[in-house]
């Protein structure tokens, strides 16, 4: 196998001459080898964009939050609409990657590591902006319960600190989630690498060797965590939700918040991964790996949680309608029709016109279609949370302190280098470590091998979750059965 | 396994608790008759509090129990090969010297693709 024409500071990975090794092991590790022109351009762009948001965040300590249009009413602006956006996107990874998990849906193991990677990326993006929009930074660390001498402790009353108990559990139990799970990849990595990458891999893997006890108990605590992360994801977005709805902005202080923006997360969440995917399958040709049906199963998310959200937003103005309070109907009608009835209208068409085009079945199975889409819902999900957000504080009760603001130069380069931060990550990440889980794959290869026949193949049979043969020779007997299973 | 998750699961549930009313009782602010400790909202840092303690419970679960890290650091044991994160099952049976003809019998009778006698 030729190496690919292109610097070699990544090529310390080879896998053992043919024919000891498995051909899922060489796809799949075949991604981290060399750094194509391409790679470095797409990674040079992204670091620019990063150092040029620290630059200017150094300049806002500087100066302060005016430079980013801080005035009064409005003390929120893009840095919290990115951070709700970010940790939305956190949160489809753990939805793929747990939830599916606990469903038993095969088809989540080709698109699960990525998703993993896409969640621990997202959240520590998030948590720069909580930084970021604080502009005292150095004061950042008062929200934490520390003893003090002055004998301060937190209000935890507010939904401010239910947010960093919330985002920390989120970020620490992401990166454990998708440690635990790299672990036996990584050993698949170290027994095929030199140099560096050996040096980096023995460390990470543990002296894994796939023994009976390592994947009981890796299996074990796999699942455990799973039924962990399933109610964390639910509780995260809706305690971000409550950041709105404890407060008595008209538009905010709704009930329907907590369910209306744990949908909206896993909406935008989707997206993202479509957003990431798709390009990585075309450039990295996995197509054997991830299949168009993974991309349909998505694509199917997709359209029930823009159902969701949009029916979340007719709720919204009917309750506003219906309620008969002046200050709601006002500031919803103001969405509409105000002074950012740009944005609301975006927000409309990306997030509940654009998807319905997901009903045919042929639109729904085009991949550039798919790809179009996803990025619209991006576009969409973002501009939503800048309508309720800013609308929000724009037009709150009395007319006489209503106040209308304006993105500045400031955030908007912030935002763009947030981007460029998670770009970079998962960049790095596709030549670190593999962006497929290996020893998932190979499970449904075997699984396929075992009762499907001569074809082994990656790719799921179509609408199967877990056959009825393996289903019923693992499954407990009886609630107090010894018998272990998974 | 379980147990782990469990115990930090119930240590988290316990903390969100005590340490937020322990905190409202040590600097009682005074709302206007209102209890100092608000328990119905420590119900959300317990529950997050839970989650946290039971996932790294369940990590030092897995180290524990999996044995993790295994060996010495960039040296695998004498019967690991690396063709073993490839396609390939190992089996490891440890017998003493005066059972080795027995098991290699009965491992090739067993359409081994191939048995080998590792020393130690």
């Amino acid at each position: 196998m030729t190496p690919p024409p292109a610097l070699s500071v990544a090529d310390s990975i080879r896998p053992l001459p043919e024919p000891a090794d498995s051909k899922i092991n060489r796809d799949l590790l075949r991604v981290m080898e060399g750094l194509s022109p391409g790679y470095l351009l797409l990674l040079g762009a992204a670091m620019l964009s990063v150092g040029a948001a620290a630059a200017t965040w150094i300049y806002q300590i500087y100066l302060g939050l005016g430079i980013a249009g801080y005035t009064h009413p409005l003390f929120w602006g893009v840095y919290i609409v990115s951070f709700v956006f970010w940790v939305g996107i956190a949160h489809a990874g753990t939805l793929i990657s747990a939830i599916l998990y606990l469903f038993r849906a095969k088809w989540r193991n080709a698109i699960n590591r990525g998703a993993e990677a896409m969640t621990v990326f997202a959240v520590l993006t998030a948590a720069q902006f909580l930084g970021i929009h604080v502009g005292r930074i150095w004061k950042a660390y008062f929200i934490l319960p520390y003893p003090n001498q002055r004998g301060l402790w937190v209000n935890f009353r507010s939904p401010l600190e239910w947010d960093t108990f919330a985002i920390s559990t989120y970020a620490t139990i992401s990166i454990v989630f998708f440690y635990i799970g790299l672990i036996p990849d990584l050993a698949i990595a170290r027994d095929r690498a030199r140099g560096w990458r050996k040096l980096l891999y023995t460390a990470l893997a543990l002296g894994w060797q796939g023994t009976t006890r390592e994947w009981k108990s890796h299996s074990r605590s796999v699942l455990h965590l799973s039924g962990l992360a399933t109610p964390l994801v639910l509780s995260v977005h809706s305690v971000v939700s409550w950041d709105f709805a404890m407060a008595l902005v008209p538009g905010w202080h709704a009930t329907i918040f907590a369910p209306y923006f744990v949908a909206g997360a896993i909406f935008s969440g989707f997206a993202m991964v479509l957003t990431v995917m798709i390009p990585v399958r075309r450039v990295y040709r996995l197509e054997a790996y991830i299949t168009d049906y993974h991309f349909e199963n998505m694509a199917r998310f997709l359209l029930l949680t823009s159902a969701i959200v949009g029916y979340s937003y007719f709720t919204e103005y009917f309750i506003a309608w219906y309620s008969g309070v002046e200050s709601e109907q006002t500031s919803f009608w103001l969405r509409a029709f105000g002074p950012y009835w740009i944005s609301t209208w975006i927000m409309i068409s990306c997030n509940v016109i654009f998807p319905q085009l997901l009903w045919v079945k042929r639109l729904r199975t085009h991949i550039p279609t798919i790809f179009v889409i996803a990025t619209l819902i991006n576009v969409g999900m973002w501009f939503e949370r800048y309508v309720i957000i800013i609308t929000g504080l724009s037009r709150e009760f009395d007319p006489a302190v209503w106040g209308v603001y304006t993105p500045t130069w400031a955030e908007l380069t912030i935002l763009a280098g947030s981007f460029g931060f998670f770009a970079m990550l998962f960049l790095l990440f596709l030549k670190l470590f593999p962006a497929i889980a290996i020893n998932e794959i190979k499970e449904l290869a075997i699984h396929a091998k075992a009762h499907g026949g001569a074809k082994v193949s990656a790719a799921p049979v179509q609408g199967a979750s877990l056959c009825r043969r393996c289903w019923e020779s693992t499954r407990p007997r009886g609630p107090f059965s010894r018998r272990r299973d998974g | 396994m379980r147990i782990y998750t469990l115990v930090g699961g119930l240590l988290g549930a316990f903390t969100g608790y005590a340490m937020p009313i322990w905190m409202a009782t040590d600097w009682p602010l005074m709302v206007g008759g209102k209890p100092f400790a608000s328990i119905p909202i420590y119900t959300v840092i317990s529950f997050e509090l839970t989650v946290l303690f039971g996932g790294l419970a369940t990590l030092i679960g897995l180290l524990l129990v999996g044995r993790l890290p295994h060996g010495t650091f960039g040296k695998t044991d004498s019967a690991y090969q690396p063709r073993f994160s490839a396609e390939d099952f190992g089996l490891l049976v440890r017998c003493k010297e005066r059972d080795v003809p027995e098991v290699d019998a009965l491992l090739r009778a067993h359409e081994a693709k191939e048995v080998t006698l590792v020393e130690g």
